[in-house]
């Protein structure tokens, strides 16, 4: 399609993207419709709200898969949180994917299921229907149906594992939310044709939606046992603000076209997350949060409109200096962009190339918690900041060190030795040259070497990759250098 | 012929100690030294005020399963990357806790500034890291790094709202302590024991090592907060600094117990923020409600666990060491 006939067909989205965000303004409790289409139109707009605005962005073939993939997800949803028990609850789980993948006929047993409000008696409506969700999902064509019905197993079979076990500790957690939300953000990521060539951390993305869902349901849920709900809502937000660091540079990896409604969709979504998160945490909301729909247009025609959402996003790296420590001074925002300039790219690029996916995301992390551990050093100098707001930036700053070498840990004394040696070794340069820019491209040297290892490189071939490594990382801070002057 | 016997036991203990903190102070001093030219002038001021290594006197207690000085030169050398970190922490908590002094001499943010404070620390902390590392790969185990996260996390922790009810706070504040004071208790008694194990020692302690490390950070923290209560307790500190922080101790925490209403109680704590006079004042309130003596009891009630624990490693000069490290936490 050429760009003109995007742009034309972009606008027209734009008035059905209106629609929806008027219809799911009203308070739908009940759904009384016998035609199926309808019924689960209007189901997924009272269920999804958000999810059923952002969908609307996207093409008439992705609407429909998106709605039944996220309606299927909704009833495993209900199945696992409304069962009488967690033994129940994975039953459930398990007969529902069968249901849904055509290997029985007969529904799961929906009569134990037990609504605590509004919310959860429209998932029982959803559930009672769950033969109209299998009738949609069977009417896709075979491409996008084996990619719903992936997502669904994979979904079903995790939540039957975590219902059994006791999810509220911290690394079950994790790994729920990797194989639950994050799984669904590889499915949309899929379907919408954004995944970049170098692996993505949907498990972050994951970890930062369960943990909105979690403060969000926080008097509902269970809590760790000992643990007063101040006291989870703070475990939470401390999860938030050492993986929330990692948001940006995971969502600066995809790869929209110039005119997209992907991108709109992707705005949409990340805006009305964040701007949960500010709102719980009771931060001022930025102006592109304040009106997200309108900023979701600007970002189906911009590519400059959502690198503002990740400098927005990027700023939020201050979030524990400036809210978990109970202080009535706003943090400094807006100037963490370091982490979306051309040498934070370039780091980045290097360890995504890591030869195992796994050591190679958890490396990312653990790079995006060191630097704006650092980022947040840049302000110590600074005389427009109290000296009681620096003070928690400092310890904001060893907190988020302290949780880079947590996510290393597992991959052993070596890599932990090298990230001290290396944090060791910018901390001189930092008190030498009075700043925390790494002019040198160190990081970028000392990643390439343990890249160039994993590899199993000789030690010419080594060299040569942490020298151009250093090299270039010299040159994009230049670049950045004299980007952020002009 | 026991007290003799017991009276040379204590003058060896004394010896060894003596020389574990000569050896400890000269390899910190040396390492510090050696390592970094750029922050030369604040290690030397940080070096001319040594503290009591007690990290490094648990580690070798744990370690020490024989007569060697072979043996005790390794384990002060893998407990000094503990000394480190604990360094790097102490300059980073004076930031945050805005103290003026450590040991007698002005802080060191007080003296080079928030930044050196902070990188200076930050370095101390990475080497100190890097340094546990090579011990573990030096004696093949495993030590719970990501146990040093709870130095920060308590650290913030701590300023979080009270709780609601007395046995939340409680808890709370043992987390905090735990995590605060403890986890390098617990990580120096742990790599004490594995190095021991991995030298050849017959039995493993690491599981009694972690408990008598929990226990010590308790018992220091109790005793740390029993000083708070006494004026001229430490340079620049008064009678109740703790309460004029805002942060809760546990003879506070014993004052509250006793007193009829925990709210009022959390309300009194609440107004000494800021407020140096309040502080003094509802201190020598909590001295005169009889929480200071049951902060003692509580004090004297960990250190007898901890003695149980030491009586039950088989009878060794790094045994008696501990012994002797237990009764001189003992309140004078």
């Amino acid at each position: 399609m050429s760009s003109y006939a995007r742009f034309g067909a972009a606008m027209v989205t734009a008035w059905e993207v209106l629609g929806v965000a008027y219809d799911v303004r009203g308070n739908h409790v009940k759904i009384d419709t016998p035609r199926p289409n309808k019924f689960l139109e209007k189901i997924f707009r009272a269920t999804g709200r958000n999810v059923a605005i952002a969908v609307s962005f996207l093409q008439t073939d992705d609407r429909r898969e998106s709605r039944v993939a996220y309606l299927a997800c909704r009833s495993l949803d209900a199945y696992e949180d409304l069962a009488a028990s967690p033994g129940d609850s994975a039953r459930l789980l398990r007969e529902a994917a069968d249901f849904l993948a055509g290997r029985i006929d007969q529904m799961p047993d929906t009569a134990r299921l037990v609504a605590r409000n509004p919310n959860d008696e429209l998932e029982i409506q959803l559930v009672n229907r769950l033969a109209q969700v299998r009738q949609e999902l069977e009417n896709l064509p075979a491409e996008r149906r084996e990619r719903v019905g992936g997502l669904i197993h994979d979904i079903s079979d995790a939540m039957a594992r975590h219902a059994v076990r006791n999810q509220v500790l911290e690394e079950d957690r994790w790994t729920y939310a990797g194989e639950v939300l994050g799984r669904a953000c590889d499915y949309v990521f899929e379907l919408l044709a954004i995944t970049p060539e170098t692996p993505v951390d949907t498990q972050t993305l994951g970890l930062i939606l369960q943990t909105a869902n979690d403060l969000r349901d926080l008097d509902q849920d269970s809590r760790p046992t000992g643990c007063t709900a101040a006291e989870f809502r703070w475990l939470l937000l401390l999860d938030a603000a050492a993986y929330g660091v990692c948001v940006p540079a995971i969502l600066d990896q995809l790869s929209f076209c110039r005119w997209s409604r992907s991108r709109g969709a992707v705005a949409f979504m990340s805006a009305t997350s964040a701007r949960f998160l500010y709102r719980h945490i009771g931060l001022p909301l930025p102006l592109i949060f304040r009106f997200p729909l309108l900023f979701a247009f600007v970002n189906v025609f911009s590519p400059g409109a959502f690198k503002g959402l990740l400098n927005v996003l990027a700023s939020l790296a201050v979030t524990p200096a400036g809210t978990l420590l109970d202080s009535g001074e706003r943090p400094p925002s807006g100037r963490f962009r370091r982490q979306l300039g051309e040498q934070a790219r370039w780091e980045n690029d290097i360890i995504l190339h890591h030869p195992r996916r796994g050591d190679g995301l958890r490396l990312f992390r653990a790079l995006q918690m060191f630097q704006a551990g650092r980022s947040l050093l840049r302000w110590l100098d600074s005389k427009e900041h109290s000296a009681s707001l620096k003070r928690r930036l400092s310890l904001a700053g060893d907190f988020l060190f302290a949780r880079a070498l947590r996510e290393t840990d597992p991959l052993g004394t070596k890599i932990i030795a090298g990230f001290s040696d290396l944090g060791a070794h910018l901390s001189e340069i930092a008190e030498q040259q009075g700043s925390v820019d790494d002019r040198e491209g160190d990081v970028a040297a000392y990643l390439a070497g343990l890249v160039a290892d994993a590899n199993r490189a000789d030690p010419m071939e080594r060299e040569q990759a942490v020298a151009n490594a250093k090299y270039h990382s010299q040159q994009c801070y230049l670049r950045d250098r004299s980007i952020s002057a002009g | 012929m026991n007290q003799d016997s017991d009276l040379g036991r204590e003058e060896q203990s004394s010896v060894l100690r003596d020389r574990i903190l000569s050896v400890s102070h000269d390899k910190l001093d040396s390492y510090v030294r050696s390592g970094s030219t750029t922050f030369e002038s604040v290690a030397k001021e940080t070096l001319a005020r040594p503290g009591k290594h007690l990290r490094t006197l648990v580690a070798v207690g744990w370690g020490l399963y024989r007569d060697s000085s072979d043996l005790l030169e390794g384990l002060v050398k893998a407990a000094l990357g503990i000394e480190l970190i604990h360094e790097g922490s102490l300059v980073h908590d004076d930031v945050f806790d805005q103290s003026q002094y450590r040991r007698g001499q002005a802080a060191i943010h007080h003296q080079f500034g928030l930044r050196t404070a902070n990188n200076f620390g930050l370095y101390l902390i990475a080497r100190g890291i890097s340094m546990l590392c090579e011990t573990q790969d030096k004696y093949s185990f495993r030590l719970e790094l990501p146990q040093i996260n709870q130095l920060v996390s308590s650290q913030l922790m701590e300023t979080l709202p009270p709780c609601t009810t007395f046995e939340q706070q409680r808890h709370r504040m043992e987390q905090v302590t735990d995590g605060k004071t403890g986890v390098l208790f617990r990580l120096a008694s742990v790599l004490g024991a594995k190095v021991a194990l991995a030298d050849g020692a017959s039995s493993d302690d690491t599981e009694r090592a972690e408990r008598f490390g929990r226990i010590i950070g308790r018992a220091y923290q109790i005793r740390d907060d029993i000083a708070d209560f006494h004026e001229e307790s430490m340079e620049g500190a008064y009678c109740g600094s703790d309460l004029a922080a805002g942060n809760w101790n546990w003879p506070a925490l014993y004052w509250a117990e006793m007193a009829s209403e925990w709210r009022d109680a959390v309300e009194r704590v609440k107004a000494c923020r800021d407020n140096p006079q309040g502080a003094q004042r509802l201190a020598n309130e909590i001295r005169a409600s009889g929480a200071l003596l049951r902060a003692e009891q509580a004090l004297e009630e960990q250190l007898q666990a901890a003695a149980e624990i030491a009586k039950q490693i088989p009878l060794s000069p790094g045994r008696e060491l501990l012994r002797q490290f237990v009764s001189r936490m003992k309140l004078a």
